[in-house]
């Protein structure tokens, strides 16, 4: 950890406990913080210079190996020659023998408990004022898998997991570059939760940057357990349907965003990193659509957006087209769905009404539901709700399936939360549909266009490059273009760094040597 | 705003939202009498007006649908009234559900109703906003309502099955327009004052009300096509033949498509068929001194799709002239009985007036005073040009005989 890990609460206020000379109170201390819990452990040992000292470090926080190779390196003779100089124990164990790469020398108890707490081993020795840190964090983690949530069929296959770590390390694989800022923060009274601010200096904004860090210094509050915790805290809006974040669990899209100039909210914890600012286009981008060929790309993108307006739009023109506007159907469809709605009892509005929220009811239970239990979902979700529905004359068969496609519709749009906000959307433009028909579903998405509009997502208009219209970015919004035809970066970036080809040296402000990599993303 | 205000505004709009619910114009798929075909009858003073009204569940069948599949498609019933509206009105006190008409495919005008005058009819449909005027209207000798009350092979629904009758005859052979509504409307308020609407009549000795006559696969009657009415200025005032009418169509520049059958030029009494497509018509009215010409010239490409004539080479230029001179010929026969009924009727249906018109604005004045007496003043000079660009995959007419002979 060669960052500088910024405390947003700091402790510099307060009146530190110092840690004492002695080194049974020093352990009495400790234990007193803690309590007498099983995994605390303390080890006693004596050093060669028959000094007495302490390792001190919470089981299943820390590797094994690690701190066996600690106490090793304690009780073992020191170097040949190393007696010739004259240094204090404490000083021969900081800076010669000890075997374990990271070292912090502390002097207070609360930065003692705190290493402790989060995996490393404390070494107290007797007659110092001082402890040393050192770094043996080990934590059983899970292993670098395929992304659960983003998943595309060309395109790398790794995905980040709950280890900050780990996730850093996957971000700096992709981009080898010095530019590379990961700055570290701990929010969180309690948890104490690490959390990295990952942006691109010379690309980024350096304006967005620092509210990006004001807003995350204002966070005061006692856990943050995942990225959404964060994401709340920071957004510009919160009355609004639509995410002002993006998250993302796959390296490769982090890495293309904060190459166009996003930066990244990694959290300890958990796979989803957080991309700001985020435009709405944005979230139709999947990651692979960078991968596979420009035209195929663009198709896709097309049907991503097709599908958006359908999932929020199809039940109520559906609505609004069989209660008000009938003229507006061929007439062997109309003669079609007049047939079907013959038996049905309701209105085409509570008709609607109840295939959505039974589709809302199936869709959480498939989520929460045990993976055992699977099938049985799915066999009375598609035999009961639906072909029993219809046969029963409950509802018609157009209604179900006008419900199937626009919730397959609502799977197509590559971010989850983007597609939250269509079903939300969906609820309210059925009601306006059914009692004011098509004009109800127009006033509705006048109404949306103006919230859209009006979002702002750090200081970048939630709709740009379409309004307002730049028309050098919508090389990638409803078409992707070839790869060489995207001489600069969409709009997130700051000025100076609005070409990305042809320049290879404005990137680097310290002009260094080092190599170009070939095409990052 | 504050975040409160925001939601109790939000509440209370949703709340009044739906407490709109039922108002307006609501209506649902099982409220509405779908018309097919609407018809107009008149008897003594009061106008008959007849619907034909789909029944969905009989048309289409599938899951879910009660009773798919039986029963007559269609239900036709009658009202009657000092109105055509008045007998829309009255038509509540039978229909459990609300006529709509924007799916009324054909309006069906009894001769008699269409003698006495179409202003009425035109009002209705141009005045109200459920009716559409893309509508196509179409006159029955006798009574109307019969039409709508008979089963047509294929479509199930036969308002639909008429419009597309008329569609498709006048799209392949023209010799009976398709009209709509706006455009009788159009025709009837330009200079002429005249239009031209297509027959519909049922053949056959007994009528197919019912469905049994399916048990047989021939129809013991069917709706179908005949002449062509000739309105003017909202009253119907005669028949044109199918000969007539393809002259007339011809002049009117109406024709898209249509078939000349005439004997071949070397023997009388065997024919041949040429496919006339993409036929164009030039008048230009001329006017020496007070009387005026109307010179039409006619130009059309034309296939040969039959010939059942003696041996012709038709790699020969000169036995194509003969054809295609035959052909035009042939094809002022038929302009010039459609001119001639033109003149018997009285009724500028060929829009002459509207040339007229535009041409000669100053001397329009005095004649539209007595249109009536020019009209039947002018000559007519029709000259034709048909170019034959192609005699299909053959070019002798099959000959078995000759054939066989030329294998010896």
């Amino acid at each position: 950890m060669n960052e500088e890990i910024k405390g947003n609460h700091s402790t510099d206020e307060k009146e530190l406990k110092r840690l004492s000379a002695d080194l049974d109170q020093n352990i009495k201390m400790v234990t007193d913080q803690l309590g007498t819990q099983p995994d605390i452990m303390i080890r006693q040992l004596h050093l060669f210079s028959n000094s007495k000292a302490a390792l001190l470090y919470i089981a299943g926080m820390t590797n094994v190996n690690a701190v066996n190779l600690l106490v090793m390196s304690m009780i073992s003779e020191p170097p040949l020659g190393s007696s010739e100089q004259v240094e204090s124990p404490f000083d021969s164990l900081m800076y010669r023998s000890l075997a374990v790469g990271g070292i912090r020398k502390l002097a207070s108890l609360d930065e003692v408990l705190l290493a402790m707490l989060e995996g490393n081993s404390i070494i107290l020795l007797d007659g110092f004022c001082d402890a040393i840190a050192a770094f043996t964090c080990g934590v059983e983690k899970r292993s670098v898998e395929e992304p659960s949530t983003q998943t595309v069929v060309r395109g790398p296959k790794e995905g980040f997991t709950e280890t900050l770590h780990v996730n850093t390390a996957l971000i700096r694989n992709k981009i080898k570059s010095p530019n590379l800022r990961m700055e570290y923060r701990i929010i969180g009274h309690q948890t104490r939760t690490t959390i990295a601010l990952v942006f691109m200096k010379g690309i980024a904004d350096d304006k967005v940057i620092e509210e990006a860090r004001r807003r995350l210094d204002l966070i005061d509050t006692d856990s943050i357990l995942e990225s959404g915790y964060i994401e709340e805290f920071i957004q510009d809006k919160t009355f609004t349907p639509f995410p002002l974040l993006q998250n993302s669990e796959r390296p490769d899209a982090v890495a293309a965003g904060l190459l166009e100039g996003q930066f990244a909210i990694i959290v300890d914890g958990t796979p989803f990193v957080l991309l700001a600012p985020v435009t709405f286009v944005k979230f139709f981008q999947s990651s692979e659509d960078y991968y596979q060929r420009y035209d195929i790309a663009t198709f896709l993108r097309i049907i991503r957006f097709f599908s958006f307006f359908a999932s929020m739009l199809l039940p109520s023109i559906y609505i609004a087209i069989t209660t008000f506007h009938q003229e507006m159907l061929p007439t062997q469809l109309l003669i079609s769905i007049a047939a079907q709605r013959e038996g049905v009892p309701f209105p085409a509005l509570i008709e609607a009404m109840i295939m959505e929220v039974t589709f809302e009811i199936l869709r959480e239970a498939g989520v929460r539901m045990p993976r055992i239990i699977g099938p049985a979902i799915s066999i009375v979700g598609a035999l009961v709700l639906g072909q029993s529905a219809v046969q029963a004359g409950l509802v018609s068969a157009a209604m179900v399936i006008v419900v199937s496609f626009t919730a397959i519709a609502s799977f197509v749009i590559p971010s989850v939360n983007m597609g939250t906000a269509a079903r939300l959307i969906r609820f309210l433009l059925m009601i306006l549909a059914g009692t004011f028909g098509v004009f109800g579903i127009l006033a509705g998405l006048m109404m949306l266009l103006t919230h859209l509009s009006a979002l702002r997502s750090f200081g970048v208009p939630y709709l740009a490059p379409i309004a307002p219209l730049v028309p050098g970015s919508l090389k990638d919004v409803f078409i992707r273009v070839p790869w060489w035809a995207m001489k600069k970066r969409p709009g997130f970036q700051k000025k100076e760094a609005t070409v990305r080809q042809g320049t290879p040296s404005s990137l680097s402000e310290t002009d260094d040597e080092h190599p170009q990599e070939g095409s990052e993303q | 705003m504050s975040i409160t205000r925001i939601s109790i505004v939000a509440a209370v709009a949703i709340v009044l939202t739906c407490l709109l619910t039922g108002c307006w114009s609501r209506i649902e798929l099982n409220e509405l009498a779908i018309t097919s075909a609407t018809a107009v009858d008149r008897k003594g003073d009061e106008w008959f007006v007849s619907f034909q009204v789909l029944i969905p569940s009989s048309i289409s069948s599938g899951i879910g649908i009660t009773g798919g599949g039986s029963g007559a498609p269609v239900i036709v019933y009658s009202t009657k009234g000092k109105t055509i509206k008045e007998a829309n009105s009255r038509s509540f006190f039978e229909s459990p559900r609300k006529l709509y008409f924007a799916h009324n495919r054909v309006i069906i005008v009894s001769e008699e109703a269409a003698r006495r005058g179409l202003n009425p009819v035109l009002d209705v449909y141009l005045r109200n906003t459920d009716a559409r005027e893309t509508v196509d209207v179409l006159i029955a000798p006798g009574s109307a309502r019969t039409i709508l009350e008979q089963m047509m092979q294929i479509q199930k629904i036969s308002g639909d099955g008429i419009r597309e009758i008329n569609h498709l005859e006048s799209k392949y052979t023209s010799i009976l327009p398709e009209v709509k509504m706006y455009q009788l409307a159009m025709s009837l308020a330009s200079d002429s004052g005249s239009a031209l609407l297509p027959e519909v009549f049922l053949s056959g000795h007994s009528d197919a009300a019912s469905l049994k006559v399916f048990d047989r696969t021939t129809l013991p009657a069917k709706v179908k096509l005949g002449r062509l009415a000739v309105i003017k200025k909202d009253k119907m005032v005669g028949w044109l033949s199918r000969k007539e009418a393809l002259g007339v169509a011809f002049l009117r520049n109406d024709v898209k498509k249509t078939s000349l059958t005439f004997a071949c030029p070397n023997e009388e009494n065997k024919h041949l068929t040429l496919q006339v497509g993409s036929s164009s018509t030039e008048l230009q009215p001329i006017l020496k001194g007070d009387k005026m010409t109307v010179k039409a010239h006619i130009k059309g490409k034309a296939v040969l799709s039959e010939s059942d004539c003696a041996s012709m080479d038709l790699y020969k230029p000169e036995i194509v002239d003969a054809l295609e001179k035959a052909a035009v010929k042939e094809l002022l026969t038929y302009t010039e009985a459609g001119w001639k009924a033109t003149q018997r009727l009285h009724t500028d249906t060929l829009g002459f007036a509207d040339l007229a018109h535009r041409k000669y604005r100053k001397q329009w004045r005095t004649w539209k005073k007595d249109w009536d007496r020019y009209f039947a003043a002018i000559k007519v000079e029709v000259s034709a040009e048909i170019t034959l660009t192609n005699v299909g995959l053959s070019n002798q007419p099959f000959n078995a005989d000759a054939l066989r002979e030329g294998k010896k």
